[in-house]
């Protein structure tokens, strides 16, 4: 080929490849991305249902806001009166039968603003030190802010001796703002057990 | 166009090389082009077997040739086979062999990494195969993966899956990379972007959209790997994961992937439309105005695919509407080829019975599709057979016709040999017969609620799953007469085809002998003596 066709032969400019190249790149990235992203989205707005994993910290601060809220501004603002609310317990796991997961009570009826505390009972017949993860989720979803839970089960792992049967025990409360239009809320823990592995894990 | 003729006849000397080497080795555009239609030819005959055994077994309701397992298997191979063996690498292909022609380069920007993306897939779809000869079998997931039916309960031989879903995504990206060099860096001087052909602007948005979400397939495979073999939990909900996550991720990747499978397939009616109806292209700026709307609105409509997992109220209206408002530009589409052919010199050789059927029956795909849309309707509609007409008519009538007419349109140009029109046309009657028949009684037996992926269903669906497997193997038996007529095609029986081919055909790949020569443009073509046109005023 002489000279003159080498340069009518048209290039791709490498400028343009780098940078189609790279945009995968962060694509494939932005993939893994969507996970912290769709937690941050149900956050603001509430959605999914779901609550806070290590609540001890916000629990408290809602508390704090929520009393001096419903004390100071009583006088002032709006009277903020409690009403009653319909709270259903239910549980499940992938073995339903094997774990004996169950909560004391099916069904409450409480007053928004006050505590209260209620309790599960779960059961490891099995002959290993088992671990359970239990996952809280409140329908409907967006009931998920006024539920506050000063004290749960779920809030971290629970290791069952072998045969061991215990109670445990959530203490929560329904926020003074509580609109209304709640009038029965349904609070499900999921259980998932796995087999105690070793003491890292012991926190 | 003489001039330039003997111009690029004379000014090259590499000829094909002889035996496998030619194969393994090229980087000629044109090769390339060839080998992804062939091995997309047997993919969909590999994959086309596997629906006639699925439509077998569903012939009568009962368990008779297969067990459920082995059944589950079918549909997930059936899937993977068609989107990602099928169609996508057929419009590759056809992207290889026409982009560099049409917009008057000498060949893609990136010649090696072309050959590459090619040699990657018969190793993918290889390691697809084989796992129907692994212990536990195939995937039996169904092409959507979901997890944990893809992590948890899944088949060991889901890593090998895993493993060729990401040299296809390796594959499709440097492809989508290619085709995006070529068309920005290797136009002809005076080809300005709103001078482009339809399937050269269908094909380099196209190919935005397969850089966008092929690498999140790529990653939400990885996330399953990790999952199954590296004690992550990004969808198990013990350790803090979440199920629902992995419809979110692939769906994301899944909606704008149906629009890498039409867009292109819109490109190619459009340049078969106007050549039979001997008329310009109705309304070219709306045309890549509504395929780019389209594109970006594919990004935010995913997460209708599910409507049942439980979405709040804000969520399902505004992917409802989202959805809907897609209609909107594909509605403007559709209306072009229309207005195209009205008050046209309309004749009716194959490729343009294929294209017209397109636009029909791509319609009321869409129209389906539409229906589903419908939040509160889908519920009703979700995972039944309702669902499988609806895709079925946009992938194959839509997709699949468009890449049959294509080659009709076009092989005369690639092997310089006219087909057999007579058998095109038989051709296309049995399969425009067999087509309906097979997907449109899927609509009444959705909406009567028969579920989908199940090998075996109640008695009052039997009748139309009868009608259904008797169409699906006309349709299916009348491809051979497609794979004869393309083989009598390459072995040069036929009269020999001119330079244009088709009276009405405009675009620089029609200005080359036919067949193209192996060199094409090697020097730029002159747009305005060759009185070049899109095809559009």
């Amino acid at each position: 080929m002489s000279t003159l066709q080498q340069e009518q032969r048209r290039k791709p400019e490498s400028s343009l490849i780098i940078k189609l190249v790279l945009f995968p790149c962060l694509m494939f990235g932005f993939g893994f991305l969507l996970i912290p992203l769709y937690d941050v989205f149900c956050d603001i707005t509430g959605l999914n249902g779901k609550f806070e994993l290590s609540p001890p910290v916000t629990a408290n601060e809602t508390i704090a806001t929520d009393s001096i809220f419903s004390s100071s501004d009583d006088s002032s603002a709006k009277k903020i009166i409690p009403h009653n609310v319909i709270l259903q317990f239910t549980s499940a796991s992938d073995e339903q039968e094997k774990w004996k997961f169950y909560p004391a009570k099916t069904q409450l009826e409480i007053s928004t603003g006050q505590q209260y505390k209620t309790y599960f009972t779960l059961q490891n017949p099995t002959n290993d030190v088992m671990e359970f993860t239990s996952i809280p989720s409140i329908s409907p979803g967006l009931a998920a802010e006024y539920l506050i839970k000063t004290e749960c089960f779920c809030f971290q792992k629970q290791i069952l001796q072998p045969g061991e049967n215990v109670e445990m025990p959530l203490v929560f409360k329904l926020r003074n703002d509580t609109p209304k239009d709640y009038k029965k809320l349904t609070l499900a823990y999921r259980i998932y057990a796995t087999p105690y592995r070793s003491t890292a894990y012991v926190r | 166009m003489t001039d330039h003729q003997t111009a690029t006849t004379h000014e090259h000397s590499a000829a094909p090389a002889t035996g496998i080497k030619r194969w393994l080795y090229t980087t000629n555009h044109k090769d390339i082009g060839s080998m992804y239609l062939i091995f997309s030819l047997v993919m969909l005959l590999i994959g086309g077997s596997m629906a006639l055994l699925i439509r077998s077994e569903l012939f009568q309701p009962g368990l008779q040739l297969m067990q459920p397992e082995f059944f589950n298997q079918m549909t997930t191979l059936h899937g993977i086979i068609m989107v990602f063996g099928a169609i996508m690498p057929a419009f590759v292909g056809m992207a290889n062999w026409l982009i560099p022609m049409m917009v008057g380069a000498p060949d893609m920007a990136l010649p090696r990494i072309n050959n590459w993306s090619f040699w990657l897939l018969p190793f993918a779809f290889g390691m697809v195969l084989s796992t129907l000869f692994m212990e536990g079998g195939a995937p039996n997931f169904g092409w959507t993966f979901y997890a944990p039916l893809s992590t948890t309960y899944a088949p060991p031989s889901v890593t090998f899956f895993i493993f060729s879903v990401h040299i296809m995504g390796i594959s499709s990206v440097m492809g989508a990379v290619n085709v995006i060099a070529t068309i920005m860096n290797m136009r002809a001087p005076g080809m300005n972007y709103m001078k482009m052909p339809m399937f050269v602007w269908t094909w380099l948005i196209t190919a935005f959209l397969l850089l966008a979400v092929m690498p999140v397939l790529a990653g939400v495979v990885t996330m399953m790997l990790m999952d199954i073999h590296f004690g992550t939990s990004f969808f198990d909900a013990a350790g803090g994961g979440d199920p629902v996550m992995f419809q979110h991720i692939f769906w994301f990747f899944g909606h704008p992937e149906v629009y890498i499978m039409i867009l292109p397939a819109f490109g190619i009616v459009s340049h078969i439309i106007p050549t039979f109806a001997r008329k310009p292209l109705f309304g070219y700026h709306s045309m890549v105005i509504a395929t780019s709307s389209i594109a970006v609105l594919s990004f935010i409509v995913w997460a209708h695919h599910m409507f049942t997992v439980g979405m709040p109220l804000v969520g399902e209206l505004f992917f409802m509407y989202s959805t809907m408002l897609i209609a909107v530009p594909t509605g403007v589409e559709v209306f072009n080829w229309v207005a195209t052919m009205f008050r046209g010199s309309m004749t009716f050789e194959t490729p343009m019975l294929f294209s017209i059927a397109f636009v029909v029956l791509f319609t009321i795909g869409g129209l389906s599709g539409l229906m589903l849309a419908i939040a509160p309707a889908d519920f009703q509609y979700h995972d039944t057979y309702f669902v499988v007409a609806h895709f079925h008519y946009v992938l194959v009538p839509g997709a699949l016709f468009s890449i049959i007419a294509g080659v009709y349109f076009w092989i005369p140009k690639w092997t310089g040999v006219m087909y057999n029109e007579g058998m095109g046309k038989f051709h296309f009657w049995l399969s425009f017969v067999g087509v309906n028949l097979t997907f449109f009684p899927m609509h009444f037996i959705g909406l009567a609620g028969m579920p989908r992926r199940i090998p075996d269903y109640a008695l009052q669906f039997a009748d139309f799953n009868m009608v259904a497997s008797i169409g699906a193997f006309l349709f299916g038996l009348s491809q051979l007469i497609f794979v004869y007529n393309i083989i009598q095609c390459i072995r040069q029986r036929g009269c020999p085809a001119s330079p244009q081919v088709w009276e009405g055909a405009e675009g620089l790949e029609w200005t080359v002998d036919s067949p193209a020569p192996y060199h094409t443009f090697q020097t730029p073509p002159d747009l305005d003596k060759l009185q070049y046109s899109n095809g559009h005023n």
